[in-house]
């Protein structure tokens, strides 16, 4: 067994556009161990849902296409998994939870349908009605009062907040190995966010289940994961434990992240210091590092070589800045 | 469910009085006179009157027509004026299971060829696959169906000169008979209405099964696991089929008037060749009865679509 679940090395995901090749993940490295749970944050197009795509090779086949590197889950390379193998390992061993669950459930399929459908495809001979056991069962853990009757309604009878539940419900009903959340809380309103979080956490713990966290909120990603990876026009630009992404940030772009943030510590009055510019265009050939352009410390340098993840010199932690501090 | 069967049936009443009153007052004002068309170039004015008054026709409009409205209500469409007398609906009643039989086998071919076709493009879109379909299907969707109908008869004529077969090119056999001869004459008409129809269908399928095919919940469908066949043909279908329910529904209301040129091309004794028959006769009362059965076939059409719909949507409900 090896030790990690999951090595991602040297992943490139382009899609072929008719504007031009768009280099949307570019050499992204990363690891995660069983049971982990990871943060992956960046701001739209930076990479992090087509990277999670990407692990359960679903990114849509034109345009998009993985060009290179490796995915080891494992120890096994997904890429050269064929199409029937892929779907022995998608919803059993690796699920996703996707962002919008208003669209991401058939309306014209019972919720107690399409979680026994996932159990009843990856146990063999499993009947239906234990099928249909486990999918009440699930909907309890999720904790959808009166599981039994709700089992038979249909997604349209259920609120945004309930439907996220039992989408965990479906990616956790085969105990998998790793759990993918694709903005999983986004479309939904505050006070469920923190809900479904919790839900998500504590399950992914009770099942030994690793959770690849993606968001564009850092706060989310401080009370539910160990590890946090920061994504930025396609490449990690920095990674860390938790506690030092927050503490000891070393990437301008982390630390231009964390003063956007409102904080409640703070003196009544203070303005949010926001990043200013935009991401770059991802088909264009980027030089050097790619946030030197909006990046407050830039030096001649940066504007010429790409900087690589390279640690900073504070244990795990690991930085792609000529700089960091 | 019962509530709204009544409100349907309630308002099929209203659409009959709207559209008889539309095909009516059209009707009445349009230059020509039935009388005169039925009696010809020599006649008594005394015999002129007398039918005039026969028929209800010195009557005024409003009259006329509230006296046609009280028949309809016993269900009698009146008489023919073209027939002399002969009741309408004695007419009608041999053109009903003719037109009804057509245009069942029509919408047979459109659902078992074109949704088939639809699905298929849609899923190889944008390859040859999908180019060559979708280009044959355009074609027999924007050839005018008369033309459609000539080109077929040529056909079958030069088949019959080169193999010495007799396929006939027009006329119906007995209506739900299938002998061979009956097939013979069915069969061409029946292939011309269902293609041309059949081609509508696979450009419906297509567009709705594209647009599925992008929904959220086929990607959550893949994540699963399933693999491609069961996301197409479960996940995918059933939501791509709604849409053409709608279709089938107002296309099955059609069914009962039957296909005005085909019918009149191959000489099928059809609603449809009575209607163009009627029209040119100036015989009012078929004008009149042919427009209240499509009315009826419309409004039955849609509310069977409507009950169809329930059956396939979970979030509609019959209200």
């Amino acid at each position: 067994m090896p030790e990690n679940l999951l090595e991602v090395n040297n992943l490139k995901t382009y899609f072929f556009t008719r504007s031009g090749v768009v280099k949307a993940v570019d050499d992204v490295s990363f690891t995660m161990r069983p049971g982990e749970a990871l943060g992956v944050v960046g701001e739209s197009g930076s990479g992090k849902s087509v990277t999670a795509l990407s692990i359960i090779r679903l990114v849509a086949s034109p345009p998009g296409k993985i060009v290179g590197g490796e995915i080891l889950f494992n120890g096994e390379n997904i890429l050269e998994k064929n199409n029937d193998e892929m779907t022995e390992l998608r919803g059993s061993k690796i699920s996703m939870v996707f962002q919008d669950p208003m669209t991401s459930l058939n309306p014209v399929f019972t919720i107690g349908y399409q979680i026994a459908e996932t159990v009843k495809r990856h146990r063999k001979g499993i009947s239906n009605d234990q099928a249909w056991q486990r999918a009440v069962e699930m909907l309890d853990l999720v904790r959808i009062p009166d599981a039994r009757r709700r089992a038979k309604s249909y997604p349209h009878e259920f609120s945004g907040g309930m439907r996220q539940r039992v989408m965990i419900a479906i990616a956790l009903a085969c105990n998998p190995q790793l759990l993918i959340a694709d903005e999983p809380t986004t479309a939904l309103d505050v006070t469920i966010q923190a809900q479904i979080l919790e839900l998500m956490k504590g399950l992914a713990k009770e099942f030994g289940t690793a959770l690849m966290l993606i968001t564009h909120d850092l706060g989310v990603v401080a009370g539910t994961c160990e590890h946090v990876i920061v994504m930025y026009a396609g490449h990690i630009v920095e990674s860390a434990p938790v506690r030092q992404i927050f503490q000891t940030p070393a990437h301008p772009y982390t630390i231009g992240l964390l003063q956007s943030i409102p904080r409640l510590d703070e003196k009544r009055g203070t303005r949010l210091t926001p990043i200013p510019g935009q991401p770059p265009d991802l088909s264009r050939e980027i030089i050097g590092c790619p946030y030197a352009p909006r990046c407050p410390r830039v030096q001649p340098r940066c504007r010429q070589e790409r900087p690589e993840l390279k640690p900073v010199g504070r244990g795990e932690q690991l930085a792609a800045c000529f700089y960091p501090s | 469910m019962i509530q709204f069967l009544i409100k349907r049936l309630i308002g099929l009443v209203f659409v009959v009085i709207g559209v008889t009153f539309i095909t009516f007052i059209m009707g009445y004002f349009a230059p020509g006179d039935p009388i005169r068309t039925m009696l010809g170039e020599h006649f008594s004015p005394q015999l002129y009157a007398q039918l005039r008054h026969a028929y209800g026709l010195d009557l005024p409009w409003y009259e006329q027509y509230w006296n046609f409205l009280v028949h309809l209500a016993h269900f009698d469409f009146g008489y023919s004026f073209k027939t002399q007398g002969r009741p309408v609906w004695d007419i009608l009643k041999d053109g009903v299971p003719v037109s009804m039989e057509l245009a069942l086998w029509a919408l047979v071919i459109y659902l078992l060829i074109g949704v088939p076709v639809g699905i298929i493009s849609a899923l190889k879109a944008n390859t040859w696959v999908d180019t060559l379909n979708m280009g044959i299907m355009l074609v027999l969707y924007a050839m005018p169906i008369f033309v459609f109908c000539v080109l077929v008869q040529v056909l079958i004529v030069f088949i019959d000169q080169e193999t010495g077969a007799n396929w006939p090119v027009a006329n119906w056999g007995e209506p739900w008979h299938y002998t061979w001869t009956d097939i013979q004459f069915k069969l061409a008409p029946v292939l011309v209405f269902g293609l041309a129809g059949a081609a509508y269908f696979a450009r419906i399928t297509r567009t709705s099964m594209l647009e599925v095919m992008r929904q959220d919940y086929i990607r959550t469908a893949r994540a699963k696991g399933l693999p491609e066949r069961l996301v197409i043909y479960r996940h995918a279908l059933r939501n791509a089929l709604i849409p053409l329910i709608t279709v089938t529904g107002v296309t099955l209301g059609f069914t009962i008037t039957g296909a005005f040129l085909i019918e009149n091309i191959f000489n099928i004794p059809g609603i449809g060749t009575i209607t163009v028959s009627s029209v040119l006769d100036r015989d009012y009362p078929v004008i009149q009865a042919t427009a209240v059965l499509l009315a009826i076939g419309v409004v039955l059409g849609n509310l069977l679509a409507d009950i169809a719909y329930t059956l396939v949507d979970p979030r509609i409900k019959l209200e």
